[in-house]
């Protein structure tokens, strides 16, 4: 006979049967999992999203992000005029920047090629044995 | 024959043997078991291996070893139980291997290689007790197959608070970060263990007991998959004597154990081949059961022992507990709080 869903005593015994089953340990292991990536991608936002939103929150809603956006557009190109024009002005007359670091530290680039290749993975070992039983004990 | 020359015969047979047991000449006790450690590590080392995987967060290195020529391994579960790109390294060779079951539940992997290979004899970590000496030998960090050698400290269901389940060997072997998935050895170089984490500053670890892995390797060869099994049993500690026997608190009703005719109130003394001391020791034995498998549980009602027949099933899937509470709140005068309180109070 069905478990009648306006008995009380049937919802008793079907909830009393959910006391006894639990996820696996797989299913907390990967709520963790999923709960540390949604941290780090908060975390570890763009900068210029964080920047976004902090000169967003300052101005006061989202009704300035549109002004915030042209202003930091135009900003970035003021910048990136200034650069060429600087670089220019390098050239011209004046050894490039670029060669005489190379040439003051020869090891960098080389250094860099090292740590490339010598990348290592992570050696692991569990922190702690499988475990999630609590008493009472079930089984 | 006198008895007097056979008195002199045992006498000297006995002699005999137990010098065997002390160092040879000259040679102190720690020499001695560097020449054990020494046997083992060279008869063995070929069989235990570097596995590197990747994972989400990028690639990993951890120690496995092979179980039979046919290229199975023993892992552990962070290693190859929900990674790609699986690789074996043993010496200059590299050989990319598939898992066959993952099993969380236990902490194990089983993976397997298209070699042939050589392998480690299953020992019996039954045979251990507190003070045996064991060996680990895996792949510490980016160094060679190296052996550590240290003594059983002992066998516990219970550490920092949590319950493990089966009961893991502590070992006072000292352990680095990439030996997970090595095994622990006995004098004879037979796999007792697989090393699954270390205590306090990797100074001591907990292995699996190899009984554990082979289990879940039985299910695999059977099911194509671990299958733990489930009686819905509820034990605590009797209130008449709290350090002996569990005391069966529930029983869910149309269940394996409900069956086999247990009933609240019974003590529970044993499970398959497990005698059962304490609540705790329910953690260990119920890790072994199977589902489809019957298994014998020895109880003790009004003062006999009996035995009663269960078999057990599969873990049940959890119930959809939303859909309960909308079933309930479709319904007034039945408030799903209240019913929730007087269920579990």
């Amino acid at each position: 006979m069905p478990p009648d869903k306006d008995n009380p005593d049937d919802i008793s015994k079907l909830l009393r049967l959910k006391r006894f089953e639990q996820p696996g340990p797989e299913y907390f292991e990967g709520f963790l999992r999923d709960f540390h990536r949604r941290q780090r991608e908060e975390v570890l936002r763009p900068l210029w999203r964080i920047a976004l939103d902090r000169a967003g929150a300052f101005f006061g809603g989202d009704i300035h992000r549109e002004i915030i956006g042209y202003g930091t557009a135009a900003a970035a190109a003021v910048v990136l005029f200034l650069g060429v024009v600087n670089f220019e002005s390098v050239e011209s007359g004046k050894q490039p920047v670029a060669a005489a670091s190379a040439e003051k530290s020869p090891d960098t680039r080389t250094a860099s090629a090292n740590m490339l290749r010598t990348e290592q993975p992570r050696y692991v070992i569990d922190t702690r044995p499988v475990s999630y039983h609590e008493p009472p004990f079930s089984f | 024959m006198s008895r007097l020359s056979v008195f002199s015969g045992a006498i000297l047979a006995a002699f005999c043997l137990s010098s065997l047991a002390w160092p040879a000449r000259g040679e102190s006790v720690f020499e001695a078991i560097s020449r054990e450690v020494q046997v083992v590590y060279a008869q063995h080392q070929s069989a235990i291996v570097r596995i590197q995987a990747e994972d989400e967060h990028g690639r990993l290195s951890g120690s496995g070893f092979y179980i039979d020529p046919n290229g199975t391994i023993f892992t552990s579960y962070t290693i190859g139980g929900d990674t790609r790109n699986i690789v074996v390294c043993s010496g200059d060779s590299k050989l990319p291997a598939e898992r066959l079951v993952g099993d969380a539940r236990s902490g194990i992997a089983i993976l397997k290689v298209k070699a042939r290979t050589p392998f480690l004899v299953i020992g019996k970590s039954a045979d251990l007790s507190v003070a045996s000496p064991v060996i680990v030998i895996g792949y510490p960090m980016d160094l060679p197959a190296t052996p550590t050698f240290g003594a059983v400290g002992g066998f516990d269901v219970k550490y920092l608070g949590r319950y493990l389940s089966p009961a893991y060997i502590r070992a006072n072997v000292p352990v680095e970060r990439g030996e997970g998935g090595a095994p622990l050895l006995n004098l004879k170089g037979e796999a007792v263990g697989i090393l699954i984490s270390p205590r306090e500053n990797g100074t001591g670890c907990f292995a699996l007991p190899i009984e554990a892995a082979e289990k879940v390797h039985a299910d695999f060869l059977r099911f194509g998959e671990a299958r733990p099994g489930w009686l819905g049993i509820t034990v605590g500690k009797a209130p008449r004597d709290e350090e002996g026997p569990p005391e069966v608190r529930e029983v869910i009703p149309d269940s394996p154990a409900a069956k086999s005719g247990l009933q609240k109130g019974d003590l529970l003394l044993g499970i398959g081949e497990k005698r059962i001391h304490s609540p705790e020791d329910v953690l260990d034995a119920s890790f072994y059961l199977t589902a489809g498998d019957e298994v014998p549980l020895l109880v003790s009602r009004d003062g006999k022992e009996t035995t009663l027949q269960a078999r057990a099933v599969g873990i049940p899937a959890p119930l959809d507990a939303l859909r309960i509470l909308k079933d309930f709140a479709a319904h007034p005068g039945v408030s799903p709080v209240e019913t929730i309180w007087k269920v579990n109070k």
